[in-house]
């Protein structure tokens, strides 16, 4: 900035999480581990469930950490009952959320508590089916998003079929559906399509869609099926329908594809690629900490960086910003780059 | 780690001081814990699946009268074939992971044809810009 006036910036951790989580209780140690190595403090509250397995695994956690320099309150189980709302009203005291569960215990807490949260709540991911798209990769991608783990929040909830593939690459990918089990939830031109091609062992698995079936997350084998005029359609569509967490686009443009990657609003934009490629492990990170539809700090996959911000360190000589400006006999700030 | 039977208050104010004292250990010290924390499990596996035997038998009756799903029941089990390993081997993992800064690694290869590669904003033209 000036002579003897610099400017770091440094990572470090965030200071205080708040682990909520269900039945797993192999979650604790998995938590407490990512919570040390990063450096932060972690209040775990679990599931009444699996109380004696938390107890039990505590215990032993706490053993260790007595004879290392880690304060063993940094890890702390809480296993006082129904404290989950006071809890989330301790926003001075605890810097960030983490929920492990359900859909419906992330809904609860992010609308009970000024704690920022790292998670979402759904995963309503979409796929479109551009007419360029090969067919055999087309459908070997849908079959994966779709059915490789159903109840996943990175598994695909929605296939939108471009008009020109509606004859050529969508009834291989539907059969390849069908054959797996998949009930196609369609609109009235995708159905018709399907009713006239499918072999007649796999009709029984085209039904005619309600319009909630755009915006619901199924997590079963049933995939919302729907024709659309255009790439922009389809973009207009999955902002407006989905999650903001994993969506897809299957086509051999690569200008459709950045056209896609650019204008979808989500966490995560892919160009022939499964949805479920949305994974802390598969992405490199080592672990994941959760999956972020946040638009602030963390987000898509989490890693140990997720778990840290940064500050600014100032090591100066006596500056005031008084002796800074535009006027005659002021200083101007440097804001030369130091090295490394 | 401790077991607290304090109040959410008392809990989140001593975790606030300690967090105080774990962001400056160096990365040897919070490396040791991991590995202190592994061991101590390891030791305490036969506790411990006892432990978990209890609250899956609680939780079996609780699902045979309709109070609890089939799917939490199997979530609960820790002696599920591989399910211990894979928690004790998690810890050394996150151990062995580089301390984390906060920017992914420039280029990371997850498979032959997968990239991930971290781009500034300024990389894209303007007309990409969504």
């Amino acid at each position: 900035m000036d002579d003897n006036l610099e400017l770091e910036r440094v990572t470090c951790p965030i200071g205080v999480l708040l682990i909520i989580f269900e039945a797993r209780p192999e979650v604790i140690a998995n938590i407490a581990s990512l919570a040390v190595k990063s450096g932060n403090a972690a209040i775990l509250k679990g599931g009444k469930e699996s109380t004696e397995s938390f107890v039990a695994i505590s215990t032993a956690i706490s053993a260790a950490l007595d004879k290392t320099l880690v304060p063993n309150a940094a890890v702390q189980l809480v296993t006082t009952r129904d404290v989950i709302p006071q809890l989330l009203a301790l926003d001075q005291h605890i810097d960030l959320v983490i929920p492990r569960g359900s859909n419906e215990l992330v809904r609860y807490i992010k609308s009970n508590t000024k704690i920022p949260v790292l998670g979402h709540a759904d995963g309503l991911c979409a796929l479109y089916l551009e007419r360029s798209a090969d067919p055999a990769m087309a459908a070997d991608v849908i079959v994966d998003s779709k059915t490789s783990y159903p109840a996943a929040c990175n598994s695909l909830e929605t296939l939108l079929v471009q008009e020109g593939a509606l004859e050529t690459s969508f009834p291989v990918a539907a059969k390849a559906l069908a054959a797996k089990g998949v009930e196609l939830r369609c609109d009235a031109r995708t159905a018709a399509v399907l009713r006239a091609s499918l072999p007649a062992e796999y009709t029984a698995k085209v039904v005619d869609a309600q319009p909630a079936d755009y915006d619901t997350e199924h997590l079963s084998l049933v995939l919302a099926v729907k024709v659309v005029a255009l790439i922009e359609e389809a973009i207009l569509h999955i902002n407006t329908h989905g999650s903001h967490h994993t969506d897809v686009i299957l086509t051999a443009s690569k200008d459709l594809a950045e056209q896609f990657m650019a204008g979808v609003d989500s966490a995560g934009v892919y160009w022939n690629a499964s949805t479920r490629m949305a994974d802390g492990m598969r992405y490199g990170f080592g672990t994941e900490v959760g999956i972020s539809t946040n638009k602030i700090h963390a987000r898509g996959p989490v890693g140990l960086e997720g778990l840290m911000v940064y500050k600014y360190k100032i090591r100066g000589a006596g500056q005031v910003t008084s002796a800074y400006g535009e006027g005659e006999g002021k200083k101007r700030f440097k804001h030369e780059s130091l090295p490394l | 780690m401790s077991l607290s039977n304090s109040t959410p208050l008392e809990a989140a104010q001593a975790a606030k001081a300690s967090s105080h004292v774990l962001a400056t250990l160096p990365a040897s010290a919070r490396n040791d814990a991991l590995t202190a924390i592994h061991a101590a499990l390891g030791e305490a596996r036969d506790v411990i699946l006892a432990a978990n035997a209890r609250d899956l038998e609680a939780a079996q009756k609780a699902a045979a009268d309709g109070q609890l799903s089939q799917s939490l029941v199997s979530r609960l089990d820790l002696g599920r074939k591989g399910k211990w390993e894979d928690m004790l081997k998690g810890i050394l993992d996150v151990r062995d992971l580089e301390d984390p800064g906060l920017c992914i690694p420039p280029l990371a290869i997850i498979s032959c044809h997968l990239l991930i590669t971290c781009r500034s904003w300024e990389g894209h033209s303007p007309d990409q810009v969504g």
